[in-house]
């Protein structure tokens, strides 16, 4: 087999990597703080957006059949167009990957390893996910398989177990900052579907290329109900109008279960599930940022490039001086890029290469 | 790298190797040698017995459960404890804790060499116990236990909830019915040891992906081993767990046998029906 | 050759890894840790406080089974915050002090009222403090309260401070007041927090000379008629506005407050009996529908409409008694209505008037009456709760007495 193929859960499931691992870092709270208290009305209305989005995206990547965006840039600008997007994408996997790593490895550092430098624990991390990536293309997607069921059912049981805390009046007032608030800048929100960044890159891969429609269309709703399920957590259990902001709100939501007096301060198996479901998710990023780097240079056996990918990872996470310029980066600068590049530049190249074709039939 | 992961199973019984016949797969019988070489293997195979078809597929399906919880234990119990007791004391209840500090007063050794200690023991008791002359066997197995438990606790060399904790996790080692699969998995607790000593519930769950990982890229003579998990395959007899008898009508689709169906779809039926 | 090198190369990465965790793992075993089962903040005499510790001895918990009461042991040290306060701790005890296990957080009554938001906020930085431990305030010194935790019942301390607010799931005496909650309430903008309320148990106590009905149900911790071996008992809410301590709730306040707030289980009340004069009836009553309430906002001041459900059952029982009548048990419904009727009414007045604080979480009812948060914040309900209005309904049916139905 020339060509790994991708199945179909196995594609929903690479979707809903990105959404898991940056909901446990700041993504509910970062919602909550510009949308205030409509916040699950404004997450309902972003999921149908997002829904009409993909939808977009896949019948414009329709009349091209097996390409990616790549093979379609090529189309429309040539080589070099195509070099320069790939440039840009390869670039945004691995810088948002790696602010995510070290913001998880800050927090796990915090709370764990006080005595720990940080590098060590982003070097667990990435040598991980480079053994991970040299046994195979399609082996971090089984492994993904395994454990993001597990992940996803962690936060119905944060949920459920938290039930008893949770105060139902904090939904109101309905539309939290105002109409305008709610439905026009609440708009940016939609930066956390950044998941649909993938859909751009799957197509080759795809083992039912008949069932595009139905992985891009059940992604956007998966991802929009977690994200309900996180942002009702966080909102229902902590008071409503923030002034204390935390390094991982998820976390501090689960130190609050309690079964009786015997079984509390279960955060920590919440976080090994966590940590799981994080290296999977820089597994997959790491795994297509290198697909793409060999479609641009035509190298036949990535085996060695997969370790400079990584050092590449750890030389990015390392670049913030402390803290509190990584989550500057985190909530600020990452959701401007993630909708700029996504879409913005992915579904203006996608219009015009049709328009293209449309002229040219 | 296939961290001794086994990908055929060897049987020295004549049913076990019938069974897996009729089931589809091939059987390489080599002169000279007492074993039947079954390939192609997953994973579920290395859980099953072959006494299981003949149980009511209710028991059946609970020994099986019981055989993942124990393979579960035996690779990572030890580990855990040591990540509990190093990094996450906070899990534990409070009587606990207390209990187990009380036990470990006068224990000089920390947790990590206490643990390896009484591992290796243990691993040297079933190895010799292999070789024991059957009139004394019995008696190694007195001695064996009163010298590792009780009297290794009364001198205060370890504490007594660490013998609880090899003990089940030798016991749980016994309930794989496949000798190498559950070797390769008292292999590898030392390994999550060492990582549940180093970096706690971190260690374990990298440690934990990367094994996953390498279970997930092997295959058995082109059959995945993590089948029918990974990747997804659907199916009628491919599950974790057995169906009926009278609902076995398919072989397992990733044999990719030439008679897929072994049982007609209504097999409950009379064949002749008198006019 | 290169199979060597990589084989050296895995080996070199392993020993770095272990040499660069192992600051992680040596400094916190389990055998180099001392368990904190309480902390206790006093003012001192000078400008700092006095920072009180309890650990329990482990050694008495050895395998043999046998019943011993483990004794506590409780250090003390002046410092002027916490972090501090740690720091000596741990160079006097040569183990490191580690909160994980903090079952109780003593505040005297003192420094409750200065304010203890630097506290609470420190506490809750700190990774190990469990957001399920209690916060006590205690109107002895806090060092007292913590010397004279003995355990009775149990042989740790730590079962003792585990099971003893689960007493207010029936006796609505006390509440379930945790660090977690406090903090979400203190960062609340609409809801002010409560602690429990302890104090000192003493055995030479003066009997009041004439001992009313009411006497029993409107003790507080200190005040007490209980004796017994422990010295340290609570009963009671401490109420605070913002982080001050600015009042207490007795025994039949408490009871109202966890009404309101829906943690009431299960409760007695005495009542007069109306068959005869100068003789009363017990009634264990507990809520059968969650409390309703519902806010009008009229010219501008919260109109506030509480509704409760009860049933109840007569506990005390006298001779020459028919307990089955109708008639009778609607008669004994009626007095139980206006009994806590006017309990709770008292009880929310003084809410609103005395303390001006909203500890019953009233506010967050009134944001569905609001579409905007600028609205909401505009109205200011913390200003609007002290001319708040409050009509109280209960509705209450005794059904019968327990085993014996007529004497």
């Amino acid at each position: 087999m020339s060509r790994s193929k991708i199945g179909t859960t196995e594609a929903v499931l690479i979707i809903l990597t990105v959404i898991i691992s940056h909901s446990i870092l700041s993504l509910p709270r970062d919602l909550i703080v510009r949308t205030k208290s409509a916040t699950i009305l404004n997450i309902i209305f972003i999921t149908i957006i997002c829904t009409i989005l993909a939808l977009l995206i896949v019948k414009l990547f329709k009349k091209f059949g097996n390409a990616d965006i790549l093979d379609i840039s090529e189309y429309l600008g040539g080589k070099l167009f195509k070099q320069i997007v790939g440039a840009i994408f390869i670039f945004y996997y691995m810088v948002s990957s790696a602010i995510l790593l070290r913001n998880f490895c800050e927090a796990l550092g915090l709370v764990y390893f006080q005595m720990t430098p940080i590098i060590f624990l982003i070097l667990l991390f990435v040598i991980g996910s480079c053994i991970s990536n040299r046994l195979g293309f399609n082996v971090s997607l089984k492994v993904n398989l395994l454990i993001l069921p597990i992940a996803l059912v962690s936060i119905v049981f944060i949920f459920i177990a938290n039930f008893k805390s949770f105060d139902i009046q904090k939904i109101f007032p309905i539309l939290g900052g105002g109409f305008k608030d709610t439905f026009v800048t609440g708009l940016l929100n939609i930066s956390a579907f950044e998941g649909l960044k993938y859909l751009y890159f799957i197509p080759p891969y795809l083992k039912e290329p008949e069932k595009y429609k139905k992985i891009s269309v059940l992604s956007a709703i998966l991802t929009g109900t977690y994200l309900i399920l996180c942002v009702s957590i966080i909102l229902f259990i902590f008071p409503s109008f923030f002034t204390t902001n935390e390094i991982m709100p998820l976390y501090s939501a689960a130190r609050y279960i309690s079964f009786g007096n015997f079984l509390q301060r279960l955060e920590s198996i919440f976080m090994m599930v966590w940590i799981l479901s994080f290296i999977s998710y820089l597994t997959i990023a790491t795994k297509f940022a290198i697909s793409i780097f060999q479609k641009m240079t035509n190298i036949k056996n990535t085996k060695e490039i997969i370790n400079v990918f990584g050092l590449l990872t750890i030389a990015i996470s390392m670049f913030p001086k402390n803290l509190a310029v990584s989550t500057f980066w985190e909530t600020k600068i990452y959701s401007y890029f993630s909708i700029a590049i996504i879409f913005v530049f992915g579904i203006s190249i996608l219009i015009l290469a049709n328009i293209k074709k449309r002229k040219n039939l | 790298m296939n961290f001794g992961i086994p990908e055929t199973m060897s049987t020295e019984r004549p049913d076990k190797a019938c069974e897996f016949l009729m089931e589809g797969r091939v059987i390489i019988i080599v002169n000279g040698s007492p074993y039947a070489i079954i390939l192609p293997i997953t994973l579920i195979d290395y859980m099953t017995s072959p006494e299981d078809k003949n149980l009511k597929t209710n028991f059946a399906n609970f020994l099986r459960m019981l055989r993942f919880i124990g393979a579960f234990l035996t690779l990572l119990l030890p580990g855990l404890y040591v990540a509990i007791t190093s990094f996450h004391e906070e899990i534990l209840p409070t009587e606990l804790l207390f209990s187990i500090l009380a036990s470990r007063e006068n224990v000089p050794f920390p947790v990590i060499f206490e643990i390896l200690i009484m591992e290796i023991s243990f691993e040297l008791i079933r190895e010799a116990g292999l070789r024991v002359p059957s009139p004394v066997g019995p008696t190694i197995g007195i001695v064996g236990a009163l010298v590792l438990g009780q009297a290794a606790v009364s001198a205060d060399i370890v504490s007594p909830i660490l013998i609880i904790i090899v003990a089940i996790t030798g016991i749980a080692s016994f309930t794989i019915p496949d000798f190498i699969f559950g070797f390769h998995l008292r292999y590898f607790r030392f390994a999550f040891i060492l990582l549940g000593y180093m970096a706690g519930f971190l260690g374990i769950g990298i440690g934990l992906f990367v094994y996953l990982s390498v279970l997930c890229s092997l295959n058995s003579f082109g059959v995945p081993l993590t089948v029918p998990i990974a990747p997804k395959i659907k199916t009628e007899e491919n599950g974790y767990f057995l169906s009926p008898i009278w609902k076995r009508e398919h072989r397992a689709s990733y044999i990719s046998s030439k008679k897929p169906n072994s049982q007609e779809n209504i097999s409950m039926k009379w064949k002749n029906s008198y006019k | 050759m290169k199979y060597t090198f990589k084989r050296i190369f895995v080996l070199t990465i392993i020993v770095l890894l272990l040499v660069a965790f192992s600051g992680s793992y040596k400094s916190l075993s389990i055998d180099k840790l001392a368990y904190v089962v309480a902390i206790g903040i006093d003012k001192s005499s000078s400008q700092g406080y006095n920072f009180s510790f309890q650990f329990t001895n482990v050694t008495s918990n050895s395998e043999s089974g046998t019943a011993e009461k483990s004794p506590s042991i409780v250090n003390n040290v002046e410092a002027n915050s916490i972090g501090s306060a740690i720091n000596l701790m741990n160079s006097y005890i040569g183990k490191r002090i580690n909160l994980s296990h903090c079952k109780v957080i003593v505040i005297s009554e003192e420094v409750a009222s200065e304010g203890i938001s630097k506290h609470i906020y420190t506490l809750m930085n700190d990774t190990q403090i469990r957001p399920s431990a209690n916060i006590v305030v205690s109107k002895c010194t806090a060092k007292y309260y913590i010397q004279n935790s003995k355990p009775i019942l149990e042989n740790l301390i730590t079962k003792y401070y585990d099971i003893f607010d689960y007493s207010s799931n029936f006796t609505g005496y006390s509440s379930d007041a945790t660090i977690g909650d406090f903090l979400n309430k203190l960062e609340c903008d609409t809801c002010n927090p409560v602690a429990i309320l302890g104090g000192m148990n003493t055995e030479n106590i003066s009997y009041p000379t004439d001992i009313t009905e009411n006497q029993s149900s409107s003790v507080k911790a200190n005040e007490s008629t209980i004796s017994g071996k422990r010295g340290s008992e609570n009963i009671g809410l401490a109420v605070f506005r913002d982080d001050k301590l600015v009042g207490e709730l007795n025994a039949l306040e408490c009871l109202s407050y966890l009404n309101m707030t829906n943690k009431a289980k299960g409760f007695f009340i005495t009542i007069p009996d109306p068959e005869s004069e100068n003789s009363y009836l017990d009634i264990y009553m507990s809520p059968t529908n969650p409390t309703k309430i519902s806010i009008k906002i009229t010219n501008g001041s919260p109109y506030i409409k509480v509704k409760c459900y009860f049933s109840g059952r007569i506990y005390s029982v006298d001779s020459n008694r028919q307990y089955l009548d109708e008639k009778k048990l609607e008669a004994i419904s009626d007095i139980c209505d206006s009994y806590l009727e006017s309990a709770f009414s008292d009880y929310l007045y003084k809410t609103s008037k005395e303390f001006k604080a909203d500890i019953n979480e009233f506010g967050k009812y009134a944001l569905s009456l609001f579409l905007t948060t600028n609205d909401f914040n505009n109205y200011n309900w913390n200003e609007n709760y002290k001319n708040a209005f409050f009509d109280v309904k209960i509705d209450s049916i005794v059904e019968s007495s327990i085993l014996l139905t007529e004497t």
